[in-house]
């Protein structure tokens, strides 16, 4: 089925002939290279690697509001511990790291288990990603993922040169929207349903729809679909509950968080930068090095006395703002080091009011972390404890009412599907020629981008292998770390494919 | 049924729904001791700003200041996260000036959060209300989605637009609460089995586009004040530096592009059914009904500090999502935006207002209450207002105590609600001075005279907070009676300033008081026609109390007259009708009166007077019943529910 026209878009005509390679960047109507759908952890990795790349991208999610959210609990857990942490967080690109590092409320993660603020990281990521010049948003609830029948390509003329195929995405509302390539990074969304006591809600992610027309348009097309199960801890209410578990024990005075092996700090203060990020083969040092810094300082405003924004304006804006309490002084940018990092809404709370959260059968202890500066919620890691099973004991003083404590958020479980034949770059293969499921390479365990095959070594010919790739959990992530990483391996593989057509 | 293994959790009040109306509701309860749980589908989507994010204007932002002067959270929290703040009308009367200030929607969210995380006594839920726990018309509790079973004495519904909503564009359409989200899909069905009557309303959201691709030198630029206004009366927000806002036009352009695509419109297709807001109407609704205008106004405004997203007030629309774009891009200033959030409508399901009493609570289910959206409003104020009243009756109801209502000539909020249960609703209800007889009364500076001893009778304005208001009081009576005394005399300087500023000299040495009444001398002039001790003083007064001195002079009379109509009414306006009062039975009320009556079951006869239908000669002859009916009758006792209204005193 061809695409054409089926998007009214006046402009259209002319966006074919528009050059839209990296180098010769054009003005901001034009049509994405890549569309991203899904706009979680993996999905602004992805986006935010591929625009400070070169790449025209955007990010198509129904949940503007929640851009960047880690949605499966407050813990980063990771089995390597704090070198493991920090060999994650070294490999995503600058405004996104920084923010992770910024959100970051355990200043200890020997254990593995570093804690963050997930409100911070949303709000903050929105905000970062607002600012690179090749990225864009838009909402959408995408149900439908289609691949133009002339692929293999320039038949249709129109100056677009190499393009090999064309992908489009509909979303709920009607919207087509085309472009080189999609990447779906649509978390456990696939077919999900959460399992929250005794019901039963359609979606990857807690009271968020979910893209169920996304699964069926990948079945039809004969992608390998496998069930996921994801479980995610309980919240409880710290106000009467404030917990003296492990997470506040520990805390020092060492610059909360950002002590992380490998990434260390510029001289300013300002930037981090990463000692341990490869840089990919064949890539010339400048487009490295854009890597590294990325767009976060580059303002991109209407002029003098238009809106212009930019990190640089947002933290002045902040700084005038009696609300820097709340999300500056709290972490995040602008945020000094060292200052106390108790969440917010506990601030000042009598100690009576004080509890220690224990699961009913005493072991394991279970993580206990704030769920971030305002939320007023702790989050209890699924590792040790499930939330009805949890008894208040009294400190300082009694329970309101020395009940059992309700779960401000019941543990609940996500299934949903993961995309089993994928290259190992998280490309999807269709065909007899795709590796079965069994064979398939988990993200986090391919190869680095710089020893990798190229694509066209490793994949079958093109009508198996539509421009569309997966990041995250529905390619098989199975954490945030591994979400990230999987979004920025993503990123490389589309933009190497991307410059290989145009070449 | 209940399963008998569930676990169960006891509340005095239980609030479903978290956002405007909800939080209020929830914060009133809880601070007035109650136990309080609020239930929400989201608690990372509590306070949400799904429309425009701003609070206040003119009707809006006097209920917002009501809700300040009695102890809600609106006032204080829209200063914490305000961007742009403007006073508007000030060229005009006292009566209808208010603010209206832009917020960052995520600190207003985060900062709300706060608030509710450290109220002691409140408690966050996440979860599905599913069954209300309803027997013999009272309300027991409420059953979640996930099993769970919340114990109550008294629920306050404030659902929003959750209720079996769908969101919808053009012709398409999805189940969502708000696009992204999951609407609520059980609630409606255990509502219309408690025997209530639920209808459709619809609503709509405008564009959202990035602010880095406008072009504000085609546009007019709309600065905040630099006057540090505060909606609440309790604290002074720190200064800070303001966002702009634009302000541009439609065009012929952008009207043709709508004309020509009407067709694709779910007004056309069909696929909205339920009725929209008048007041707020979509461009698409107001090409259609005004074809004849050239222009309507369209306002950009920023939606945060974190955020280059803008709103365009005035462009709401549900027309496909490329005729959105061709919509933005006819219109000046906007011809290379980006659209970033299309528009769109959605459809929920509310409970005709006209089935509750004054105090929110259900005629036919004691001990249910609701607010805000779900009773057929629009607008964070209204919700707002809505939610502090039901709040506070859920508690009062919860202690076994009579409810708190406001009159109409007390309060926007007694308006509001006078009307809604009253006359009902045919299209989300919306906030406007008009609406107010009284509105030189009900004015946005003396919203703290007017209401804040009935907080602090209530527990939710504390004792400190009081005196605040009784210092200005006395300070205003102490500096009224010193204009009567002081004489400003009639000498050549004098003439000239009076000359200079267009008003003719004094015949003879007046009291200031009189001098001040003049409509073209203000406070300022007055403290130039006076000398020695008398100038010191008056300078001294503070900006508070001298509002107040120049609002009394100028408006005195009015004031006057309108305080003596309300004495007048007051007799007949606050009669109270018994709950079991047989209308039918009244001979010489007409058919129309006796049916709608009946139907509505009005509290106070001044409410039956506002009934559509009902005209003043039956409320002559339901006045000589009524009077008749006391006498042979003994008072309501107090404490009887809806019967014995909390008559509180206007000062």
């Amino acid at each position: 089925m061809s695409l054409r026209g089926v998007h009214p878009d006046p402009a259209s005509e002319s966006m074919q002939s528009l050059p839209v390679l990296p180098g010769s960047l054009s003005g901001g109507d034009a049509r994405p290279q890549v569309l991203v759908v899904g706009g979680g952890v993996s999905g602004c990795a992805c986006a935010v690697t591929l625009a400070g790349q070169g790449v025209r991208v955007t990010v198509v999610s129904s949940a503007l509001d929640s851009i960047g959210l880690p949605g499966y609990g407050a813990n980063v857990i990771a089995a390597g511990g704090r070198a493991a942490i920090a060999e994650a967080l070294a490999m995503i690109p600058p405004p996104l790291r920084d923010i992770w590092l910024d959100a970051a409320v355990t200043p200890d993660c020997e254990s593995g288990v570093l804690a963050v603020d997930r409100r911070m990281i949303s709000v903050e990521t929105k905000c970062a990603m607002e600012q690179i010049p090749l990225l864009e948003f838009r909402q959408g609830l995408v149900t439908d993922l289609r691949l133009a029948d002339d692929a293999g390509g320039g038949a249709d003329g129109g100056g677009r040169g190499a393009v090999d195929a064309e992908v489009a995405v509909e979303t709920a509302f009607g919207e087509v929207m085309e472009a080189d390539a999609v990447v779906i990074a649509v978390g456990l969304g696939l077919g999900g349903t959460v399992h929250v006591g005794e019901d039963v809600l359609p979606g990857g992610r807690y009271g968020e729809t979910g893209a169920d027309g996304l699964r069926m348009a990948l079945e039809c097309m004969g992608a390998g679909l496998e069930e996921v199960r994801l479980e995610v801890g309980p919240r409880v209410g710290g106000q009467s509950a404030t917990v003296a578990g492990s997470w506040n024990e520990k805390r020092g005075g060492d610059g909360v968080g950002r002590r992380l092996d490998g990434v260390s700090v510029d001289t300013d203060g300002s930037r981090l930068r990463s000692d341990t990020l490869v840089p990919e083969a064949g890539d010339s040092p400048g487009e490295v090095e854009c890597l590294l810094s990325g767009a976060g300082e580059l303002p991109c405003g209407a002029g003098e006395d238009g809106p212009m924004y930019s990190i640089e304006r947002v933290r002045r804006l902040r700084e005038v703002l009696q609300s820097t309490e709340l999300l500056g002084g709290k972490g995040g940018v602008g945020r000094p080091v060292g200052c106390p990092t108790a969440p917010h809404w506990a601030e000042g709370l009598p100690a009576e009011s004080m509890v220690m959260l224990i699961p009913r059968e005493m072991e394991p202890t279970p993580v206990i972390s704030p769920d971030g500066a305002a939320t007023g919620e702790l989050y209890v890691d699924p590792l040790g404890a499930r939330g009805h099973e949890l008894k208040g004991i009294l400190v300082g003083g009694k329970v309101a009412g020395g009940e059992s404590l309700i779960a401000s958020r019941l543990d609940h479980c996500v299934t949903g599907k993961r995309i089993t034949n994928l290259s190992p770059h998280g490309r999807l293969t269709l065909s007899s020629t795709a590796a079965p499921p069994d064979q398939a390479v988990p993200p986090d365990q391919a190869v680095p981008p710089d020893q990798a095959v190229p694509p066209d070594q490793a994949v079958p010919p093109d009508q198996a292998v539509p421009p569309v790739w997966v990041a995250g959990r529905a390619g098989g992530a199975g954490d945030y770390l591994e979400s990230l990483r999987s979004g920025v391996r993503v990123a490389y593989d589309v933009r190497r494919w991307l410059k290989e057509i145009r070449e | 049924m209940r399963a008998k293994t569930q676990q169960e959790w006891t509340y005095d009040v239980i609030v479903v729904g978290g956002g405007h109306a909800g939080c209020e509701a929830a914060l009133a309860s809880a601070r007035m001791g109650c136990r309080t749980a609020m239930v929400a589908l989201h608690l990372d989507n509590i306070a949400l700003m799904p429309c425009n994010p701003a609070i206040g204007g003119v009707g809006k932002g006097q209920l917002t200041r009501e809700v300040d002067a009695l102890g809600g959270e609106q006032g204080r929290n829209a200063d914490r996260a305000f961007i742009q703040i403007r006073m508007l009308n000030t060229s005009k009367g006292p009566a209808v000036q208010a603010l209206r200030a832009q917020a960052d929607k995520r600190l207003y969210e985060d900062w709300m959060k706060v608030a509710m995380s450290r109220t002691p006594g409140l408690e966050l839920v996440q979860g599905e209300a599913a069954t209300l726990d309803v027997s013999r018309e009272t309300i027991n509790g409420v059953t979640l989605a996930d099993g769970r079973y919340l114990r109550c004495r008294s629920l306050v519904l404030a659902t929003g637009t959750f209720l079996r909503a769908k969101v919808v564009i053009g012709d398409r359409s999805y189940a969502a609460g708000r696009v992204g989200e999951l609407p609520a899909q059980h609630l409606s069905a255990s509502l219309l089995a408690a025997g209530l009557e639920v209808e459709r309303f619809q609503s709509a959201t405008p564009p959202r586009i990035d602010g880095a691709t406008i072009d504000p030198g085609r546009m007019v630029l709309q600065q905040g004040d630099t006057v540090p206004w505060s909606f609440s009366h309790w604290q002074t927000p720190s200064p800070r530096r303001q966002l702009p806002c634009y302000l541009t036009y439609t065009t012929a352009a952008t009207h043709e592009v709508v004309s020509k695509h009407l067709h694709l419109s779910p007004l056309k297709s069909g696929s909205v059914s339920g009725k929209g807001p008048r007041y707020c109407p979509s461009i698409d609704r107001k090409v259609i009904n005004f074809p004849d205008k050239q222009r309507h106004p369209v306002f950009v405004e920023p939606e945060g500090i974190t955020t280059r997203e803008m709103y365009l007030q005035g462009l709401t629309t549900s027309l496909p999502v490329f005729v959105q774009e061709m919509i933005i891009h006819a219109t000046p200033g906007l011809e290379r935006a980006r659209l970033v959030r299309p528009g769109y409508a959605v459809e929920y399901d509310y409970l005709p207002p006209q089935q509750l009493t004054l105090s929110l609570q259900s005629k036919a289910v004691s001990g249910l209450f609701s607010a805000g959206q779900i009773n057929g409003t629009s607008g964070y104020e209204e919700a707002a207002a809505q939610g502090l009243m039901a709040g506070i009756n859920a508690a009062l109801h919860a202690r076994n105590e009579p409810p708190f209502v406001l009159r109409r000539d007390q309060a926007y909020i007694g308006v509001l609600i006078d009307d809604l249960v009253t006359e009902g609703v045919d299209e989300p209800y919306r906030m406007f001075t008009s609406r107010a007889e009284y509105r030189l009364l009900l004015r946005h500076d003396n919203a703290a005279e007017r209401l804040s001893s009935l907080g602090h009778a209530l527990g939710l304005i504390s004792d400190e907070q009081l005196a605040t208001v009784e210092e200005k009081q006395r300070k205003v009576a102490e500096y009224t009676e010193l204009l009567e005394s002081m004489m400003v005399r009639s000498g050549q300087v004098n003439a000239e300033v009076l000359e200079a500023l267009g008003t003719p000299p004094l015949g003879g040495s007046q009291p200031a008081a009189r001098v001040l009444r003049r409509p073209q001398i203000s406070f300022a002039n007055l403290v130039e026609l006076v000398s020695g001790a008398d100038r010191d003083r008056l300078a001294s007064a503070p900006p508070e109390v001298i509002e107040q001195l120049e609002i009394q002079a100028r408006y005195d009379g009015y004031i006057r007259r309108q305080m003596a109509e309300i004495r007048r009414h007051r007799a007949t306006e606050t009669l109270l009708i018994p709950a079991d009062f047989d209308y039918r039975s009244v001979e010489g009320l007409t058919f129309e009166a006796k049916d709608k009556l009946a139907r509505i079951r009005p509290d106070t006869l001044g409410q039956a007077s506002r009934v559509s239908g009902v005209s003043p000669a039956d409320i002559s002859v339901l006045l000589i019943h009524l009077h008749r009916l006391l006498r042979t009758r003994e008072e309501p006792a107090p404490g009887s529910g809806d019967q014995a209204l909390r008559q509180a005193q206007c000062t």
